[in-house]
């Protein structure tokens, strides 16, 4: 079997055609995240007792279990789980009636929350304990000196740790196929698996990727650029 | 209600226990050939011909934004595609967790280039041109001066790598190796997948002891070798 470089032309619009669903996992995906991660790393900042413990717990389970797992985990306990919920709490809803993508969004959010709350923390334990002192001293509430001065210092921090957080999950998005989402990927598997030209579909898959990562770190990079004239200017 | 038995989970973490030597297997040798290409490729990098560092610069920029799983189907459809194509070479007979190795390298080449860069830079010059000016030749110098700080200073990132291997190996089920996740799988197919959640549950009890027991290892590990380096660095001065 030789490589035909014909079909990889002609295949790579209709797989360019699932890009934005790729786009929207990616997006809804570091969304949720964020949100959950950074109220993690927060919690385990201020090591507040049992729920710190658990957070702990639930961090190194995740990142001591495979991504394909965790995946697994979700696929055959979601549903059944949501059933039962449904059942209980008597809502009439078909449970699977609801799409694949919902699924993958919490599969991956499962992993990528553990890693920004690990960089969040880190970014948090960079500010100096007086911040939060005089803050509070000149009459501030926790919110006010929480979102107006310590989080802005602590996401320029955990910056570029956040845009390699972002690559990587651009990259495992492509695990969304086993959920039979059907992005990038998953289009990828069913165009090649029809007429067995795996290797051709994969190739466009692997363009796409590159010229998409590429852009995402140039934009990373650009935003980096700007925050950090904002910082030398407060300083 | 579905329960978890405990028998099951018990027969699925000892039928798939065995496979993790098909685990071990790849992360071995990925991990040295590996190493081997990444070391070639910082090379390149720092080499003063402008055209070798493009190269390797963007071999890294390639592999570093491709997911593992394109990978492992490119190699694994594509080699043999080539190389029939090519050479009229037939690689079909070959095992599996030959193309998982292959691809593993790949990977690894590239971010292990990174690491073995910046163990290099973390290790003064000066101590390179002392090695030389009494009398050790380039290769003696880099051996016994230059390697054994280099792997102190990048054990933390070695066991980052293993770590990552282990856990970004279990994708190779989709080209139907048999690991330990492979083997659960598989197992759990042959029963309908009716008792998908206590293979989960096995699946975890294998995984999570021993990655959270490597990371433990290798933070004892470093702490100790940097005792070490602190004493020396004492004595001397």
């Amino acid at each position: 079997m030789n490589v035909d470089w014909k079909f990889v032309i002609e295949a790579f619009p209709q797989v360019l055609a699932y890009l934005p669903v790729t786009i929207e996992l990616t997006v809804v995906a570091m969304t949720i995240s964020l949100i959950i991660g950074t109220i993690f790393a927060y919690i385990n900042f201020k090591k507040v007792k049992v729920a710190s413990q658990i957070i702990r717990t639930y961090m190194s389970l995740i990142r001591g279990t495979p991504i394909v797992l965790q995946i697994f985990v979700i696929f055959h306990f979601g549903p059944y789980l949501l059933t039962e919920m449904f059942q209980k709490l008597n809502i009439q809803a078909d449970v699977y009636s609801i799409k694949p993508i919902y699924y993958a969004f919490l599969a991956l959010s499962l992993s990528t929350t553990v890693s920004i709350a690990e960089a969040v923390r880190a970014g948090l334990e960079s500010i100096d304990k007086g911040q939060f002192e005089s803050g509070l001293s000149v009459g501030m509430t926790e919110g006010q000196v929480l979102f107006n001065v310590v989080f802005p210092q602590a996401f320029t921090t955990a910056w570029p740790v956040l845009g390699n957080i972002l690559v990587g999950l651009i990259k495992s998005s492509s695990l969304a196929f086993m959920l039979s989402v059907v992005e990038i990927t998953g289009y990828a598997r069913i165009l090649g698996g029809g007429v067995l030209r795996y290797f051709e579909s994969y190739i466009c898959v692997f363009f796409i990727y590159i010229v998409v990562i590429k852009i995402t770190e140039l934009i990373m990079k650009k935003l980096e650029e700007t925050k950090l004239v904002y910082r030398r200017r407060q300083c | 209600m579905r329960t978890i038995n405990l028998s099951r989970i018990l027969e699925y973490f000892l039928k798939s226990l065995p496979n993790l030597r098909v685990t071990l297997t790849y992360v071995f040798f990925s991990l040295i050939l590996g190493f081997a290409l990444g070391g070639l490729i910082a090379k390149g990098r720092m080499s003063r011909n402008k055209a070798i560092s493009a190269l390797a610069q963007g071999y890294v920029t390639l592999v570093r934004s491709t997911p593992s799983i394109i990978l492992l189907f490119l190699v694994f459809y594509g080699l043999s595609a080539v190389t029939t194509g090519a050479f009229n070479i037939f690689l079909n007979s070959l095992p599996t967790v030959v193309f998982v190795i292959i691809t593993f390298t790949i990977n690894i080449g590239a971010s292990s280039s990174e690491i073995i860069r910046s163990a290099y830079n973390s290790v003064s010059k000066g101590q390179l041109e002392a090695a030389l000016s009494v009398g050790m030749t380039q290769l003696q110098a880099f051996n016994h001066v230059l390697l054994p700080q280099m792997f102190r200073n990048s054990i933390p990132n070695i066991g980052n790598t293993i770590i990552f291997l282990i856990k970004e190996g279990a994708l190779a089920y989709v080209i139907g190796l048999r690991d330990v996740l492979g083997q659960a799988y598989f197992l759990s197919a042959l029963d309908m997948n009716a008792y998908a959640l206590d293979m989960c549950v096995a699946l975890t009890l294998i995984y999570w002891p021993i990655t959270a027991g490597l990371e433990k290892l290798f933070s004892v590990l470093e702490k100790k070798l940097e005792y070490k380096h602190v004493v020396v660095l004492e004595q001397k001065t």
